[in-house]
């Protein structure tokens, strides 16, 4: 399965020019807690207009007079009227962005980079493996697999985070398992009242505790794992050497700090890949082959 | 038509250069002090002609630092776009050397997107300043100390790349045409050229043989293409070695803002000079001095493209702190991964490296890409044969 | 001021009349960014280094390379503000800003006495500038005129940076010069190239540590003393500003002086601070006890040109400020200190203008304005306005009697009971800079540190980390006999097993609690003298 290049278009005049959009609405998805590090993390709908992406694929964002940041875009393909960004106040820019209001104004240039290939997965498994804010570039291809929800077996959400406050979109985990996903949470730590809930299944511990609870049969499993570097690298390989995922068959995203989003100003570079252009999705084994998914590089 | 060559007497070429110089479009090396600069020329005389290169190449008439991208107007709160950027003119370089061209030849592939396999995204700003120069080169007879472009493919001579590319003679200069803009150059100044007979031919390839050979010879320096190319393409080199060079540098970015091959930069939008106010306590920092960290804020604002350089920590930080390549022995590596690897000469088309020497000047560390090849040939042997008793 | 070319192709409005040449113009400044004084050439606002230049000889420092984004920078400051105190400031002419300050300054000095107004000089103004201070404070009637910049510079000359050219032998002294001095550490570099012998005497790992042929470890504190016993007659001895920053400043001048050392200094025009008079005699306060004596209402008024004491001092200068009754700044950036003013003037950069820089040996230079200053004015000519407003002339010469107090005490060797020694790490003397804080790319550089760990560190070795059992970003607790100070943990390869350096970000705060942080008797500046600790996790 490999990851594709996808509609590249760059909306503004030229290459460098955002383009003006309105931000349609804001929720806040994590509230900021001093006492445990949180940062806010909030989801803009943006208007769409003619801007075509598919899940994977991201948009440089600008917050207009603080700069532009890549953000990944959490919606699937051809949603009507809106694309959705979920943005942690981690910096200057993102902490402007995620203090937009409906009606404000942000640029965009891309779409940029590839996307993922679900076509590859047809008739397969899907599993899910994200790790905090990796949820948001997973919720696009996840809705664009419920979209076509007949077209895969089980699809299995494992989502862990650092403490219950940082999990991600739990307002839509009702409607997730309604259209058949099964959804398995953990947490790092817990907060005292999280771990006695029940339902979603949900365990204190690290994301791969998860992994055995999810039952997955390798030889029919196509994977997407996506989180803080570490994470990746420790789940990935869990994954593929405990429990047989198939290496050419986990795909995850490389984050990297970008100014340009097209491969010119050469932040993004991973050994020879500009991760915009190349990635930002990769094959698992790409990533080993590469020597990337040591911390190394 | 390209590849044809031709003889032009002296006079005859400062007349051409008087012509461009007084259309206005004339840049040549120009001597101010102790040292020779790119700069507009106002008459041929001005042209300096004993020179070997400019400490720095003429990149800034590519890809200018600053240059100002786009720019836009806040107004109750909400974005204007702020008056496009003037087109550039046509200009005629004359007096580039072999190395800076190989560069330029690269920095197009790149900027054009034929590195990437996507034309799509082409890089105006800087294709538009590459479609309106004619390149006029001159073959270097006498190089200096730290060139090395004899081991890079970068010189003396090319076979491509240039418009004209001229060679001084006894007597006169050969004028190769390389392209069909220095076609069109030769049919515009065909009384000026004569046909290159074949002891004029003779006479460039023997000028030019001897210049390979006085290197090969006399020259202490050497880029080490093949065995520095086999452990860094390997990653034969353990972290020793680079945290050793790590260590020894002291990231100042002048290697990479004099290689001709490095294009790399930051992108940052900022206020108006003056503009501009320090955070509110508790703020965050914004990327750019005095940038506003309220969404909204009126003013003015240019983005900019500033050229930057992957030796610094900045350049790869992360929001919230991470470092993928947290070292500077790491950033190291990274730089001579970009500049000497199989992969990147795969993906380029060419050596990253052009032997122009510059880095060997302005390296305060004096790890110039000389120093660093040498060490990976040394540590190359010393892998291939292992101390007694080790 | 700025013309535009056949060559321009930048719309310019967005980046004001400020921009660094335009249509291909060469023009040549003067780096700011420490004391070598490189020239910086600038095409169409590219900064670049001159083969010509002595000093730069072709090459420049991560700062010097950044320095033409100074002559764009939204932080310029480029009209004159006033605040009535609790108000918010407001935009006024040059002249009805001077001439209120003139005023307030009369009025002060009526009541209280012109002793009661100090004046913090700056090395970033010209040997010009500085005579024009001199006035003013001859005007005012002040014997308070001095440099936070000063450090620890005194009248005698030292050798320039081309003495390390002809050295057989060299000692280094404390500072890490590829941080703190990269053309110095270029030229050591080629000495070794030379087989000349080069020895390395201080605390820390540093990177000529590793590449000296001789290596002395010592604790922080006993550097002057370490070196002073290995130096030989014939060698060529390299210093900075860390013996006196370190409390060692009058042992380091008295052992190490004459023809045969060469004083690194931080500052492009230090020695012009001396040169011009520009400091304290006998009777006057020096700038740090400036600042205390403003925080105890013994100063009435303080004037200061292009210095920022919040920088390094923001609890003593926010105290300061709160007591004081006026305070004008001139600069030619935006600084917390021109925040805090009541009146604020625009000043200009040195590549903004015209005078005398005195160099470490003495030897002058003449500066030649490049560009204009976006105001139009620069600090010498806010001094020179108030002379006149004041009733005062130009033209006289101050020529206070430069005079080195008692030594401080030695530093304390650690204890069983506190067995690390905690020192100042000077290395990030530039780091918070007003003028690296107004560029962009030494800005990002600078900064990275200062917002990955935002309430300062301390940093320790990977060895007494580990054996600690703590990681980077993690906090512990730093006590010494006088206190305990919570810092978070950075990993450094340059810190030396056994001590702990703390970063000049938050040495007020660590250095006060600590009890390092003092007023050197000698020279009359804040030293951080290094204190035995012990740390634990929390």
């Amino acid at each position: 399965m490999a990851s594709v290049a996808a509609l590249p278009s760059h909306g503004g005049p030229d290459l460098y020019t955002p383009r003006a959009v309105r931000v349609l609405e804001v929720r806040e998805e994590v509230a900021p807690n001093p006492a445990t590090a949180t940062r806010r993390v909030v989801t803009l709908a943006l208007e769409r207009g003619s801007l075509d992406y598919l899940p994977g694929q991201f948009l440089h964002v600008t917050a207009y007079g603080g700069g532009e940041i890549p953000i990944s875009i959490s919606s699937p393909h051809g949603l009507a009227g809106a694309l959705h960004l979920t943005i942690r106040a981690a910096g200057a820019v993102s902490a402007m962005l995620a203090a937009s209001r409906p009606g404000d104004v942000v640029g965009v240039r891309g779409p940029c980079g590839n996307a993922f290939d679900l076509d590859a997965a047809v008739g397969r498994d899907l599993l899910f493996v994200a790790g905090g804010i990796g949820l948001a570039p997973l919720r696009g291809v996840l809705a664009q697999a419920l979209l076509r929800r007949a077209d895969f077996g089980r699809i299995v959400l494992l989502h862990g985070a650092r403490c219950p406050g940082e999990l991600l979109y739990e307002w839509q985990w009702p409607e997730y398992e309604r259209q058949g996903v099964e959804l398995l949470l953990s947490a790092d730590r817990g907060d005292g009242c999280w771990e006695r809930q029940e339902h979603p299944p949900r365990c204190v511990g690290l994301i791969t505790s998860l992994f055995g609870q999810a039952r997955i049969e390798p030889e029919r499993t196509s994977a997407f794992i996506c989180g803080p570097p570490i994470m990746i690298e420790l789940g990935g390989r869990e994954l593929v050497e405990r429990h047989g995922v198939a290496p050419h068959r986990l795909l995850t995203t490389c984050e990297r700090h970008m100014k340009c989003g097209v491969g010119k100003c050469g932040h993004c570079i991973v050994v020879d890949r500009y991760v915009c252009v190349d990635g930002p999705v990769f094959r698992y084994d790409e990533l080993v082959a590469l020597g990337a998914i040591e911390p190394a590089w | 038509m390209a590849d044809a060559r031709y003889l032009l007497s002296p006079e005859a070429l400062e007349g051409i250069l008087d012509r461009f110089a007084a259309d206005g479009t004339l840049v040549g090396p120009v001597r101010r002090g102790g040292d020779v600069h790119f700069l507009p020329v106002a008459r041929a005389a001005d042209v300096c002609r004993d020179y070997v290169n400019t400490l720095v190449p003429p990149k800034r008439w590519f890809l200018p630092t600053p240059e100002r991208l786009a720019g836009y107007r806040i107004r109750g709160g909400r974005p204007e776009p702020d008056g496009g950027e003037a087109a550039p003119r046509e200009l005629v370089f004359f007096g580039i050397r072999s190395c800076d061209v190989a560069g330029l030849v690269q920095l197009t592939r790149f900027f054009s997107g034929e590195t990437l396999g996507r034309p799509d995204l082409a890089d105006g700003p800087f294709l538009r300043r590459r479609e309106r120069a004619t390149i006029l080169s001159v073959v270097c007879q006498r190089p200096a100390e730290t060139c090395m472009c004899v081991c890079c493919e970068g010189g003396p001579a090319l076979d491509a790349g240039y418009d004209w590319q001229f060679t001084e003679l006894t007597g006169g200069w050969l004028v190769e045409v390389g392209s069909e803009r220095g076609a069109a150059l030769a049919g515009r100044f065909a009384a000026e050229l004569a046909p290159a007979d074949g002891r004029a031919v003779r006479e460039r390839d023997e000028r030019v043989r001897t210049v390979v050979e006085e290197f090969h010879r006399a020259s202490r320096r050497r880029v080490q293409t093949m065995a520095a190319g086999r452990m860094v393409s390997r990653g034969r080199l353990g972290e020793r070695f680079w945290e050793d060079l790590g260590r020894r540098c002291v990231e100042c970015g002048g290697c990479a803002n004099v290689c001709p091959t490095c294009s790399c930069f930051n992108v940052v939008d900022v206020p108006a000079v003056g503009a501009g106010a320090l955070p509110p306590a508790g703020a965050p920092e914004p990327a750019a001095p005095g940038a506003p960290t309220a969404p909204g804020t009126e003013g003015s604002y240019s983005r900019l493209r500033l050229r930057d350089n992957c030796l610094l920590a900045g350049f790869v930080r992360q929001a919230g702190g991470s470092y993928p390549r947290a070292t500077c022995g790491e950033r190291c590596r990274t730089r001579f991964f970009h500049k000497l690897s199989w992969q990147f000469v795969e993906r380029v088309g060419a050596l990253g490296c052009t032997g122009c020497g510059r880095c060997v000047q302005v390296c305060l560390a004096r790890i110039g890409i000389d120093v660093v090849s040498q060490r990976m040939t040394d540590a190359l042997v010393a892998a291939a044969a292992p101390a007694k008793g080790a | 001021m700025r013309k535009v070319g056949a060559f321009s192709n930048q719309s310019g409005d967005s980046l004001g009349t400020a921009l660094a040449g335009t249509s291909g113009e060469l023009s040549t400044i003067a780096c700011p960014f420490c004391g070598a004084g490189c020239s910086v050439a600038l095409v169409d606002g590219e900064a670049f280094p001159l083969l010509g230049d002595p000093s730069a000889r072709g090459a420049l420092c991560q700062r010097g390379w950044s320095a033409g984004e100074l002559l764009f920078s939204p932080l310029r400051l480029v009209g004159a503000r006033l605040r009535e105190r609790g108000g918010t400031a407001v935009a006024v002419s040059v002249d009805v800003a001077l001439e209120r300050s003139a005023a307030r300054l009369a009025d002060i000095r009526g009541r209280h006495g012109g002793a009661s107004i100090g004046i913090l000089a700056s090395a970033r103004l010209t040997l010009e500038e500085l005579r024009l201070l001199g006035d003013l404070a001859r005007t005012i009637g002040t014997p308070h005129l001095d440099s936070m910049q000063r450090l620890g510079c005194v009248p005698e000359p030292s050798r320039g940076l081309d003495a390390i050219d002809g050295a057989s032998r060299l000692t280094v002294v404390a500072t890490d010069l590829a941080v703190r001095h990269p053309q110095a550490y270029r030229r050591v570099l080629e000495a070794l190239e030379r087989d000349v012998p080069v020895r390395w005497v201080g605390s820390q790992e540093t990177a000529l540590a590793r590449l000296a042929t001789e290596r002395i470890h010592c604790l922080p504190g006993r550097e002057v003393e370490t070196a002073a016993q290995a130096v030989r007659d014939d060698e060529l001895v390299l210093w900075s500003s860390e013996p006196a920053l370190h409390g060692q400043g009058g042992p380091a001048l008295r052992r190490f002086g004459g023809s045969r050392v060469v004083r690194l200094g931080d500052y492009v025009n230090q020695r012009a601070l001396l040169a011009a008079g520009a400091f304290p005699g006998a009777d006057g306060w020096s700038a740090y006890e400036m600042l205390l004596r403003a925080a105890a209402g013994e100063l009435k008024a303080l004037l200061i040109f292009a210095d920022d004491p919040f920088e390094f001092f923001p609890d003593l200068a926010a105290r300061a400020f709160a007591a004081l009754e006026f305070v004008l700044v001139g600069d030619a950036v935006a600084t917390r200190t021109t925040e805090a003013a009541d009146a604020v003037l625009p000043g200009a950069l040195l590549a903004e203008k015209t005078g005398t820089l005195v160099a470490a040996d003495d030897s002058r230079r003449m500066l030649e304005a490049a560009h204009s200053p976006p105001a139009g004015i620069s600090e010498g000519d806010v001094a020179l306005r108030l002379v006149t407003l004041l009733g005062g002339e130009a033209g006289g010469a101050r020529t206070p009697a430069f005079a080195l107090g008692p030594d401080g005490p030695a530093a304390d060797e650690p204890t069983s009971a506190f067995p690390f020694v905690a020192a100042l790490d000077a290395s990030t003397l530039w780091c918070g800079h007003a003028l690296v804080q107004a560029t962009i790319t030494a800005r990002r550089e600078a900064w990275g540190p200062r917002a990955d760990f935002p309430d300062g560190w301390v940093s320790l070795c990977a060895a007494d980390a580990k054996a600690l059992g703590v990681r980077s970003g993690w906090t512990v607790r730093v006590e010494s006999d006088g206190g305990a100070v919570q810092l978070a943990v950075r990993i450094d390869g340059r810190t030396a097993e056994g001590t702990v350096g703390i970063p000049m970000s938050c040495w007020e705060r660590a250095g006060t609690v600590l009890g390092a942080l003092a007023l050197d008797p000698c020279l009359r500046i804040p030293v951080f003298r290094p204190r035995p600790v012990r740390l634990s996790r929390t």
